[in-house]
C-alpha cells in the first residue's frame, strides 16, 4: 500500500471534521424533539429544498459504468 | 490525545444519533412538542400533542440528509486514499448516491401516508421506511468513524 502521508492526513482530518460537526447535531436533534412539534407546511417545503440541493451537488452524482 | 479521544467519543455518539433521540422520545412519553399536520388537508393544530413517532422520523430524516451529504463529500474528495484505507468506503458512498434521496423519499412518504391516517399500518410501514434509513445511516457513520480512528492505529 503506497499512500503519499498528506493525502492519507487530509483524508483522515476531513474525516474528522465532518464528525466533529455531526456529532454537534445530537444534542440539537435531541432538543427539538423534546421541544418541537410537528414540522408545518413551510418546514417540510424547506427540508424538501434541501435534500433536492444536496443530492444535486456534483459529489453526490454516481460513478458512470465505464 | 485530547483531541483524538474527543473525536473517538463523537464518532461513538454519531454512530447512533437516531437511537438517542428515539430513546430520548420513548422515555419522555408525552414531552414531545405541540403541533399536528394532517398533510390532506395542510390544517395545522398547534394545541395537539405531536406524534412522537412523527418527530422521530423528521429528526432521523435531518440528520440522515447530513451525514449523507458530509459522507459522499468527504468520500469524493478523498476517494483514492479512501480506497486504498478500505474500498467498502467507497462502495457505501455509491450505494448512499444511488439510493439516498429515494430512502429519504420512501420516509417521507411513508410519514406523509401516517399523518393522513395515524392507524396500526400506517405507523408499521413509517417503521419500516425509518428502519431502512437508520440502517444507511449507520453505515455511513461507522465508515466515517472507521476512516477517523484508523489515524490513531499505527
Amino acid at each position: 500500500m503506497s499512500i503519499a502521508v498528506p493525502a492519507i492526513v487530509l483524508t483522515i482530518e476531513a474525516a474528522l471534521s465532518a464528525i466533529e460537526t455531526l456529532s454537534a447535531l445530537v444534542p440539537r436533534l435531541i432538543a427539538q424533539a423534546k421541544a418541537k412539534g410537528e414540522l408545518t407546511v413551510e418546514q417540510e417545503a424547506d427540508y424538501q429544498r434541501r435534500q433536492q440541493e444536496v443530492f444535486r451537488k456534483p459529489y453526490a452524482q454516481p460513478e458512470q459504468p465505464a | 490525545m485530547k483531541r483524538i479521544a474527543s473525536l473517538i467519543v463523537s464518532a461513538a455518539l454519531l454512530l447512533a444519533p437516531t437511537a438517542i433521540v428515539g430513546i430520548c422520545i420513548v422515555s419522555c412519553g408525552g414531552c414531545a412538542g405541540k403541533g399536528q399536520l394532517n398533510p390532506m388537508t395542510a390544517a395545522y393544530d398547534t394545541n395537539a400533542v405531536a406524534d412522537a413517532a412523527v418527530v422521530a422520523a423528521e429528526a432521523l430524516r435531518e440528520s440522515a440528509l447530513a451525514v449523507f451529504d458530509a459522507f459522499m463529500k468527504v468520500e469524493r474528495e478523498n476517494e483514492a486514499a479512501l480506497k486504498a484505507l478500505n474500498p467498502d468506503i467507497h462502495g457505501v458512498a455509491e450505494e448512499v448516491r444511488k439510493n439516498g434521496q429515494e430512502w429519504l423519499n420512501d420516509l417521507t412518504a411513508a410519514k406523509v401516508a401516517y399523518q393522513s391516517a395515524r392507524t396500526a399500518e400506517n405507523a408499521s410501514q413509517l417503521n419500516y421506511a425509518l428502519a431502512a434509513v437508520r440502517s444507511a445511516l449507520s453505515s455511513a457513520s461507522r465508515r466515517l468513524a472507521e476512516a477517523a480512528t484508523r489515524k490513531v492505529t499505527p
